[in-house]
Formats: structure tokens, sequence, C-alpha cells
């Protein structure tokens, strides 16, 4: 179908596209026919019926349809923005909270990412660093929190009190821009609940300088470092290969349940693990193909029962049930099924214990 | 309220821009009485917003009732209780605004309907709406017909029929 775009310069021109086509895809159309200099794709905004549309959906789930049009614009990039905060910052908060420069390992010399990149498409390596950059400059890091959280404060001209902008922040991991959303709509239970209840936050580390003790608990206020214990096992597992380590690291496992999901995260995320590990990185580049055989291996789900309290460390699992759900879940398996199987049935039925019964009687023949 | 503000170089401005690419500049306060235009100014960061389902003399009229109504007075607002004299005097003036405001011919009514639902303006859409349902109000069917326009495509045995079936309507 044929699709009008709209720039705000006063001009439109006209787009070939499909209805199931991604809207990264008609960004890169857009791109091709407007110029690189005119309209990069990684900066193009498009605008349909007044809502930012995102990459990942489809003409057609945005209901994008030839009678309409879609408003293209180029954002600036944030960066600029979220190092003005920083450096005004630095002269509002008192010599203690002073925290030392984290740009250590980033002078450590880095292998260059060539032999990984070459599997992505055209176009890709040079753009990702750079989205990876923007998504992470919306994010606070610790020595910015309080310069946001006064600025919050102000900009709720005294109605929002700190505490209440320190929860929103924290249900928001740290994006101002979400916490805002949440000052002005409520702050959902959910977000609330999702925030690590344990001693650290999942995304603190142990490299955390000491100035900023207080805030470890808050998500993003350190670096992020993938496999940190990975260098000191490098080299350590006798029977495989130099990767062997990375088979069994909690982290390894969690980055290539993201990378099957969403194969474009590798990018970023490699280019993180240079600043943060280059001695990884240098193994993953001499074991080009054992890295790629490892994220290939399929993953196991987690086990253990996911109805279990979590951790004390650990994040809230996705799926919590009442203790009337519990109780409910106990009669079905005392029927004499098998507990994964009520689980499964009571929550196919929508925690029906009737339905669920009834489905478990009815396929109480059938293998698994 | 917000106008003084603007002028005391407090508040940030940002520009719309209409369907005919008419620009205009508003504080963020009152470009914040629209939802739409709420989540685009997060996306946009300071670059002008599009706003390319309304023409420029529909906006106009918008931004002049966001100006209003985001400079009243409201209760969740500011720590200080503005007093009941008050608060019923701004009610008064926000009443006859609102009035004077929707005095405007049809078209002009309908295409504020329409911007009001593209822009997601409660409070506008409310008052439009009612505005029209206002016009319809105790009317019968033909001065209906005839305040909107609309062309009687009924057969007289259709008419008949159907007042027969809604007999309670025509009582």
């Amino acid at each position: 179908m044929k699709l009008t775009v709209k720039t705000l310069k006063g001009t439109h021109f006209e787009i070939r596209v499909q209805p199931n086509d991604t809207i990264m895809a008609v960004k890169k159309n857009i791109e091709e026919i407007q110029g690189k200099d005119s309209y990069p794709w990684g900066q193009q905004l498009l605008i349909f019926n007044g809502k930012v549309l995102k990459d990942e959906s489809t003409l057609e789930e945005n209901k994008v349809n030839e009678d309409g049009f879609l408003v293209v614009m180029l954002s600036k990039g944030k960066t600029s923005g979220s190092t003005g905060t920083s450096s005004s910052q630095h002269s509002n908060t008192p010599a203690t909270r002073q925290a030392p420069p984290l740009e250590a390992p980033q002078q450590a010399p880095q292998p260059p990412v060539a032999p990984i990149t070459t599997s992505q498409p055209e176009g890709l390596p040079a753009q990702a660093p750079n989205t990876h950059d923007n998504a992470a400059s919306n994010l606070l890091s610790g020595r910015n929190v309080d310069t946001i959280i006064n600025q919050l404060m102000e900009m709720g001209g005294g109605s929002w009190d700190k505490d209440k902008v320190q929860r929103a922040l924290r249900a928001a991991y740290n994006n101002p821009e979400r916490a805002v959303e949440y000052l002005y709509s409520g702050i959902p239970v959910t977000a609330e609940i999702a925030v690590p209840i344990g001693g650290q936050g999942a995304n603190t580390t142990d490299r955390a300088p000491t100035g900023e003790a207080g805030l470890s608990g808050i998500p993003n206020t350190a670096p992020l470092d993938l496999f940190p214990q990975g260098a000191s096992n490098a080299g350590g597992g006798a029977g495989g290969g130099p990767l062997d380590f990375l088979r069994n690291n909690p982290q390894f496992q969690a980055v290539r349940e993201m990378v099957h999901t969403n194969p474009q995260i590798l990018q970023p995320m490699l280019v993180e693990l240079s600043k943060q590990n280059p001695q990884i990185l240098r193994l993953i580049e001499e074991n080009h193909d054992e890295f790629l055989q490892l994220l290939n291996e399929p993953f196991e789900g987690g086990e253990g029962d996911f109805l279990d309290q979590p951790e004390e460390d650990e994040m809230p699992h996705a799926i919590s049930v009442t203790p009337e759900e519990q109780e409910a879940i106990g009669r079905l398996e005392s029927m004499g099924f098998d507990r994964a199987r009520v689980i499964e049935a009571f929550l196919a039925c929508d925690r029906n214990e009737e339905l669920a019964a009834n489905y478990l009687l009815e396929h109480a023949g059938e293998e698994d | 309220m917000a106008a003084e503000a603007a002028a005391a170089g407090k508040e940030k401005m940002r520009t719309l821009v209409s369907s005919d690419f008419k620009k205009f500049d508003v504080e963020e306060s009152v470009a914040r009485e629209s939802l739409i235009i709420l989540n685009l100014m997060a996306d946009c960061d300071d670059s002008d917003i599009p706003v390319f389902n309304v023409n420029a003399n529909i906006l106009d009229k918008v931004i002049a009732y966001c100006r209003k109504h985001a400079s009243a007075p409201r209760a969740d607002g500011g720590d200080a209780e503005p007093s009941a004299a008050s608060n019923k005097a701004s009610a008064d003036d926000l009443k006859s605004f609102d009035a004077e405001f929707v005095d405007v011919d049809l078209v002009t009514l309908l295409e504020l309907i329409k911007a009001a639902d593209y822009l997601e303006i409660n409070g506008l859409l409310d008052l439009t709406c009612q505005a029209v349902a206002d016009m319809i109000k105790g009317k019968t069917p033909e001065e209906i017909r005839e305040t909107f326009d609309i062309e009687n495509d009924f057969t007289p045995e259709e008419e008949a029929k159907v007042r027969r079936e809604n007999q309670w309507a025509f009582e």
C-alpha cells in the first residue's frame, strides 16, 4: 500500500509499504528515499494519530492504513541533555558524595568488536552503540539521582514529597520520564513490587563506588557488568573449551535467553562488555565459533517450583498466587494429579478451580 | 497565571505545528492539558510538536481553551486553599468563558469536537459534545434535520413504520 509521510518542514512524500512491515522497516525505507543525511533511521520518530510508533510494532498493529498519514520528525540526541545534568550536579552535591570517576575500565585497551559484528546486517554495527547510549542516557546514575529528585519535586509544584518522588523513581527503575508518568497517573502496584527486596538491587555490582553506598539498592546506580566473576574463572575449565565457564554462569544464561528472544540486543551488550570486562570480550573474540555455539545452545527453564517464595536476592517471580489459590492448587493436587500439571491446568483455566478440575479429569489418561 | 509565569521566564515554551504548518508557541503547562501532546512532549525533546490533524484556526481556539483552563485554580494544586468566594468567582468566570467559547457556527463546533477527541482534552470534548446535545434537546426530528442539514431519506411508508415502532418517543 502507499502511505503519505508528512514532515515538519511542510513537505510530504509517499512510500510503499506492507501492513505487516515493522516501524523499524518503515524508518529504513524513509532513510533510503530521503537520504541518510536528512533522515537517519536511528533519529526518526514516526507519529500516527498523535502517538509515537514503537520500532518493533507493525503498521497493522498501529491501525495505519492508506487513508491516514504518518508524520516523520527527527529527535535530537538526548545525550547532551544528560551530560548537562551531570555537570551541574557536581557543583551542587557535597564533597562527601563525590564518587571517583568511573572511566578506568574504558582506558584499558579495547579490542575491536569486528569479528562479532560481521554477522550483523549492514548499518547496524554503527547504529547500535548510539541507540544503546541513547537508551542508557535516559536512566540515571547514582550521582544524578538527587538532582533529578529535586527537579521532579519542583516540577510537581510542591504537591509531590521527596518520598513519593523516590518511590516513583524506584518503580521506574530510575527512568525520569517514566517516573513523571507514574507521579501523574499513580505508581502501579506491580511496579513497586518489582523492585528487588534483598539487600542489593539486581542491577548493582560490587564495583559501585564507596561514596554511593547509600544508593546501591537503587537500580542503575552502578555500571552494568556482564559475567563479573567470569574473568577469574577464565581458562579454568579443564575438560571443555576456554569459554566453558560461561555455560554455568547465571548472567550468561540470562543474556542467552534475552538474545534468543531478541537477537538485536547482542550488539549493545557486547559494546557494554567491551567497556566493563575487556578480558572476557577478548576471549569471546578468540573463540568466536565456540561463543556462537554456546549462544545457540537450547536453555533449560529455571528449575524449582515457581510458587515458592523468592529468595532474598531474587526479583519476585512473574506469576503470583494468593493463599486461596495455593489452597485450590493443593486441593487439586490431593485428587491425585501431578503438581506441575495441576499448576498448568489451574493457570490455563484462568485460576478457576472447577474448570481446572474438569480439565484434569478429562485429560487424565493423556501422556504429557 | 500560566502566561504570567511564562512572561517571568520561568516556564518553558513549546511549539505546536498545525496541519497548515502555522506555528504556535505555548507554555508547557498549557500544552499539558492535552494528553496526546503531553506524551509527545516527552518523546520530542525540544523539537516542534506536530498537530497535523488540526488546522490553525481550530488549534488557535483549542489553545485559548487550554490556556484559560490551565490558569484556573484547581482544588488539587498549590499549598494554600483558595477561599470559597474566589473559588466561586473563578468557577463563574470559567462557566461564562465556556458558554462563549462554544457559541460558534456548527462547522467550527464539529471541528472542535474532532480536535478535542484527537488531542485527548477531556474537558473540551465534554463541553463541545454537550453543546451539540443542547442543540438537539427538545427538538422535533424535522427541526434537528434542519439544524444539522440532514436529508430525510425515509419514504413516507418507512417513516410511518418507524413512528409506529417508537411511539413512546413521539408522545
